[in-house]
């Protein structure tokens, strides 16, 4: 939901985020001749969202994103459909927990918030006053997804999962 | 959050010249708001306690 007048009680269009994506990726990441292709990591509730923007970017562009990662194990924690808050309540505490930690490890890639010094992180973030929804990076042409959990989070028992806040510091999710 | 993970001064895109009033320098900033689109002031809070 936006927070501005225009987008009081409505989603920000990804129009939005795609212009503003686009833009940043022109003025940060282009120099003249290259042509290198846009790499964006999409973080969103709604799985829809990966086709509209899609759509939206120049062609070739390479999109990450939980819902369409070729890892099950990224899939099976991603948001199956836009978020509301009273639908999520009622599922069973399992799905709450997996659910959530797909919310973690989409912000943890999306800010790079955890990465270590040898790890890719966004080059710029685009986001709205309420939630972040997807970066633009220029490091992560390395393909995020296809390396590594990061060492930060951790598998515990129950299929829980722990993450790193700083040396020694965990929390549980 | 993002931009505290950003770091302050690619956030925001300060170290390019004087940044002691703090506003945001659009041409280096990477942290990119698209809802207010930088109307608020300040445009970023750190945090928002309920």
């Amino acid at each position: 939901m936006g927070s501005s007048w225009k987008y009081h009680n409505k989603n920000v269009p990804i129009e939005e985020y795609t212009t503003a994506g686009n833009a940043a990726w022109k003025r940060l990441f282009r120099s003249p001749g290259d042509l290198s292709p846009q790499v964006v990591y999409l973080a969103s509730d709604d799985p829809g969202a990966f086709k509209d923007l899609q759509s939206q970017l120049e062609p070739g562009s390479r999109i990450f994103s939980l819902t369409k990662s070729r890892y099950p194990d990224f899939r099976s924690i991603a948001s199956p459909a836009p978020y509301f808050q009273d639908k999520f309540s009622a599922l069973p505490k399992a799905d709450r927990v997996r659910l959530t930690m797909g919310m973690i490890v989409d912000f943890a890639v999306l800010s790079g918030m955890w990465a270590r010094d040898d790890e890719p992180r966004p080059g710029a973030v685009i986001c709205g006053l309420r939630y972040a929804r997807f970066s633009w990076s220029s490091c992560l042409r390395r393909g995020i997804l296809s390396h590594r959990f990061p060492s930060q989070f951790q598998r515990v028992q129950d299929g829980c999962c722990r993450v790193r806040l700083g040396s020694g510091v965990w929390i549980r999710i | 959050m993002a931009a505290v993970a950003l770091g302050w001064d690619r956030a925001f895109g300060y170290g390019y010249r004087d940044d002691s009033a703090g506003e945001v320098n659009r041409e280096h900033a990477r942290w990119i708001e698209v809802d207010e689109k930088g109307s608020l002031n300040p445009p970023w809070r750190p945090f928002e306690l309920f």
